[in-house]
């Protein structure tokens, strides 16, 4: 079969520059005709399983409580500027932590690397560090911090709850950080260490030039990963009644016995947190089709 | 050759070894300006060990080694001034990925010989240039060819300005196509005036290139002098044996070769 359809092909007079043209031409996606197909399946599919499931839905004996709990279009709207307004804090929290732990969790991963046996009281801050505050559940140690040191009131240092709320953030996110750059560290072969430092260059140079941007492109990822749960995190900070979004949610249903602005709340989380995530899977897939088809940039 | 002259790399009783394993004994080796010398020797016998422990990428367990009269192997050596003057170009090229070609040339003149940028492009682009690779300049290495990539690895030895340059087996991780192509540039290299080092596996290359071959097993050189004595008239057996074999394999490739 294979075999006599190319000897046809060889057989006939060879393309033309142009009919090649057409032919190595991808089309858009929505013109492809797997696309067509696939996503045909997957509409009535959709269409199937939604109906069904919302039919069983609307007709369970909860259905009108819950709507009336969760859905009121009422409280949406009256809850929906506090919710913002601490939202944005939220937001404002996360833009100015995620930069401070990236550099964090860089200079933990690098003290860590360090083999010297001088510096092995850094090293093994790193590690203990690493390990502490990994090891933490994330909300303690926003309890603590939060809550313990404005409660010192020790000359000098803040006494915000919110200031020491992002601090915690920081340190246990750092935690994860300097653990994607570890692993980022050690999967670069050993050979482009010695690479480097046969043409003479020192231990900090060969890490700064070489090994590094060879790591964080490799593990970039995993630490988009980490923004996602950062920006998550950043919730917790309402255990010590900082009046970010979640916090602002609860006010409101307390007083009106009414959830539906969690919903508002999980919606404005979601409208974040959903596109950085189709984002990371973006990032990913290239990385991968990059690492298949040979390595480099 | 003047008899007296101070070698470029002299190696006195190294000894080098992996944990308790020691893989160089007793070592001793004189290599002239201007010499090339091919190690020889089956696989394990520690050829690589030699030359990184040359380039100081391992230390010593004992002995001494010399580079133009100065002792690198004493304490206080700057290694990394040393590095310059010795270059070492691997099997596997170990190009960085996430560089260009250029800045893969120019990264060690930059950074540890603080060349200014323009200075540094420049003397890699002639270096480019020489050897037929300019248009390479700012391709990523995942582009080229195996040859292309070790021809660039050796480029980017030479553009420190070594004195002396080791080559660990540079053509073992290439197609049979392109190994011809590394084998002249390291010949250009041996006209420069360079001192050359390299291990290897093309006994007919070292024949033609090399002005001495040194044949090692178990970590020790067993017996060394002129192609034409090592190669055709061994006086030790261990040589003998290791000789008729790579040639019968040689001669073997070959015969498949023209089979096909
Ligand atoms: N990093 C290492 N750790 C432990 N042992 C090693 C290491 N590198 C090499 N060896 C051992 O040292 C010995 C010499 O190795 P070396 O790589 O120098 O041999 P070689 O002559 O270059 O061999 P080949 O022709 O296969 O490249 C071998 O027995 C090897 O197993
Ligand atoms: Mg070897």
């Amino acid at each position: 079969m294979t075999m006599s359809s190319h000897v046809t092909a060889s057989v006939s007079r060879p393309l033309s520059d142009a009919e090649l043209a057409v032919i190595l031409t991808r089309k858009p996606w929505w013109q492809r005709r797997d696309f067509l197909g696939s996503s045909a399946i997957a509409v009535v599919s959709t269409i199937v399983v939604v109906g069904l499931l919302g039919t069983i839905a609307v007709n369970s004996e909860g259905w009108l409580l819950f709507q009336r709990a969760f859905l009121n279009p009422e409280h949406f709207a009256l809850s929906f500027p506090k919710i913002w307004e601490g939202f944005l804090l939220n937001v404002l929290l996360f833009v100015l932590i995620e930069p401070i732990v990236l550099i964090v969790g860089l200079v933990l991963a690098l003290l860590r690397n360090l083999s010297s046996p001088v510096f092995f009281p850094l090293r093994f801050f790193a590690i203990a560090f690493i390990d502490l505050f990994r090891g933490l559940p994330a909300i303690l140690v926003i309890l603590m911090l939060g809550m313990g040191i404005p409660a010192l009131r020790i000359e000098g240092l803040s006494t915000s709850p919110l200031f020491w709320g992002a601090v915690a953030c920081v340190l246990t996110s750092s935690a994860y950080t300097a653990e994607n750059y570890r692993a980022g560290i050690e999967s670069i072969h050993p050979s482009q260490r010695a690479a480097a430092r046969a043409l003479g260059l020192g231990h900090g140079q060969t890490m700064w030039f070489v090994i590094l941007p060879q790591a964080v492109r490799r593990v970039t990822p995993p630490l988009m990963s980490g923004f996602i749960a950062l920006q998550k995190e950043t919730a917790l900070i309402s255990v010590i009644g900082t009046m970010e979004a979640t916090r602002a949610a609860q006010a409101y249903s307390a007083t009106t016995f009414n959830f539906t602005s969690y919903l508002v709340a999980a919606l404005l989380f979601v409208a974040i947190t959903i596109p950085l995530t189709r984002l990371t899977d973006h990032l990913l897939r290239r990385s991968e089709i990059r690492r298949t088809v040979g390595g480099a940039v | 050759m003047i008899p007296d002259a101070v070698p470029a790399v002299r190696l006195r009783g190294v000894y080098q070894a992996y944990g308790s394993r020691t893989v160089l004994r007793n070592i001793d080796l004189d290599v002239a300006s201007h010499e090339v010398v091919a190690l020889i020797g089956p696989s394990g016998c520690g050829k690589s060990t030699l030359l990184r422990t040359v380039n100081l990428l391992e230390d010593v367990v004992a002995g001494s080694i010399e580079l133009n009269g100065e002792n690198i192997t004493a304490p206080k050596t700057n290694k990394n001034r040393v590095r310059q003057q010795v270059g070492l170009v691997f099997q596997q090229f170990n190009l960085f990925p996430h560089l260009t070609v250029l800045e893969n040339i120019t990264l060690a003149p930059r950074r540890v010989a603080r060349k200014s940028k323009v200075d540094a492009d420049r003397r890699a682009m002639e270096l480019l240039e020489r050897f037929g690779l300019a248009d390479k300049a700012d391709e990523y290495p995942d582009r080229l060819s195996g040859g292309q990539q070790q021809r660039v690895a050796i480029i980017r030895s030479l553009a420190t300005e070594p004195t002396v340059i080791l080559l660990d087996e540079v053509t073992s991780a290439l197609d049979p196509e392109t190994v011809g192509e590394v084998l002249a540039l390291i010949a250009e290299l041996k006209n420069l005036g360079l001192t050359l080092i390299l291990a290897t596996h093309e006994m007919a290359f070292a024949r033609t290139v090399a002005d001495r071959i040194v044949f090692m097993h178990e970590g020790e050189i067993v017996e060394q002098g002129p192609p034409s004595q090592v190669l055709d008239a061994p006086t030790v057996d261990r040589t003998r044996r290791f000789v008729d074999q790579i040639l019968s394999h040689d001669v073997a490739a070959v015969t498949a070769q023209e089979q096909l």
